[in-house]
């Protein structure tokens, strides 16, 4: 087993990833559910293949609806922009009294989701000027 | 073995033969052991000697040797970081060990902190009770050595090893799970209940206070006996589960064996979530 195949951390260094911005697609429309809860609806682009005859029999829906739970609202509300993975990260682990990688696992594998939803971007953060500077050299 | 405590475990074997735990901060790999079983006493200065001139032929840079007796080490550089590796042959359990200390990149290895870890590294041994300890996700455990590691399941919040005896007449499962406040939604007695596995009968459920531990037990029996359950006695499930108000989370140590009348279960376990209590089936 190589490292990182089982935790999932890739290289065996994950600063980069903590350091990353998750960001919420500004073209969604949020519709509260209820106090703790939302649903995010999704604007869909119509696939090339969607015309008739295909379309009079195969339904095409411009929107999808995602149902997120209370902790997924939680989570969808601390990814402001202006918080780290880190940052949400570390919410998650005091809110709910876990260890750090605990938090990461969950917090990680929930935001892929949002992200393979594409109601949730991550920018990546700016390079650090000494790093910068190497690659410049480079 | 004692790391510093934002150190998390993030890979692990189960094998005793051969494998690897992997531990980590929170932005990287920090430390790596590696163990493998070998027949004979290896010659281990000639061992990590050639080891030595293999990281040198794979690009490791300023390659130097290191000693933490019994440790025999090597310790180098990998582009940015210090990469220290230490071997030895621990006799009794004929295991090569391997500890692998990985530091952050700009930051110099510390052969003090690194002998610190590598002096309380030690293979355990069995207590008088034929017992072995293990410590590991936040809880510390005895189970008999008559018994093999079957199963471990680790995911967020929620851990579980399942020890099952040798012969096939038992089984121990040592559980811990965090987030309760979500997810239980009943006292933990009734928890406990639910747990009882099919075909099972509940006969009795107790409670007791323990260093501000409110320890609920219950004990299940086989409600109809099968060919098995004659051999060796009729099956028998015992469970305890509290809440650890230090930790908040939930821990649960059950086992299921064929009970035999005046004969032991052969299968002595214990779970202990903190300094304050440990509860014994």
């Amino acid at each position: 087993m190589k490292r990182g195949e089982s935790a999932g951390l890739g290289s065996g260094d994950w600063r980069a990833m903590l350091a990353a911005y998750p960001v919420r697609n500004v073209a969604v429309e949020v519709r509260e559910k209820s106090e703790n809860t939302v649903t995010v609806v999704v604007k869909t682009q119509k696939p090339n293949y969607m015309m008739p005859p295909i379309s009079w029999f195969v339904p095409y829906n411009p929107e999808r609806e995602i149902d997120l739970d209370a902790m997924g609202t939680r989570l969808w509300r601390w990814c402001d922009g202006q918080r780290t993975v880190e940052d949400v990260i570390d919410l998650f682990k005091d809110t709910y009294d876990l260890s750090f990688h605990e938090a990461r696992a969950a917090v990680v594998d929930y935001l892929r989701k949002l992200i393979q939803r594409g109601i949730l971007a991550v920018m990546m953060a700016p390079e650090r000027p000494e790093n910068q500077a190497e690659t410049n050299a480079k | 073995m004692t790391l510093p405590p934002d150190w998390e475990m993030l890979q692990f074997a189960r094998n005793p033969e051969v494998g690897r735990c992997v531990f980590g901060d929170r932005y990287q790999y920090r430390f790596e052991l590696n163990w493998k079983r070998v027949q004979a006493p290896p010659d281990m200065e000639r061992m990590v000697g050639d080891y030595r001139a293999k990281l040198s032929e794979d690009g490791l840079r300023d390659v130097r040797p290191l000693g933490h007796s019994p440790w025999l080490g090597t310790c180098g550089q990998d582009g940015e970081r210090d990469i220290c590796r230490y071997g030895m042959y621990s006799a009794e359990s004929r295991q090569i060990l391997e500890a692998v200390f990985l530091w952050p990149p700009g930051e110099e290895s510390k052969p003090s902190f690194e002998g610190r870890v590598l002096d309380m590294l030690r293979v355990l041994p069995l207590s008088k009770d034929g017992r072995q300890r293990w410590q590991a996700f936040g809880m510390t455990w005895h189970v008999t050595a008559t018994t093999v590691f079957a199963s471990c399941a680790v995911e967020p919040a929620q851990v579980e090893a399942v020890f099952a005896l040798r012969n096939n007449r038992g089984e121990a499962t040592f559980a811990r799970r965090g987030m309760v406040s979500e997810w239980l939604t009943t006292p933990v007695s009734e928890w406990l209940v639910q747990t009882i596995p099919a075909g099972y009968a509940q006969e009795s459920v107790t409670h007791a206070g323990q260093s501000g531990h409110d320890v609920c037990s219950l004990v299940a029996r086989r409600e109809r006996s099968v060919l098995k359950d004659w051999l060796y006695g009729r099956r028998q499930y015992e469970a305890s589960a509290w809440i650890c108000p230090g930790d908040r989370r939930l821990y649960c140590v059950s086992r299921w064996t064929h009970q035999q009348r005046g004969q032991a279960t052969g299968l002595d376990i214990a779970l202990s979530c903190c300094s304050g209590l440990e509860v014994l089936l």
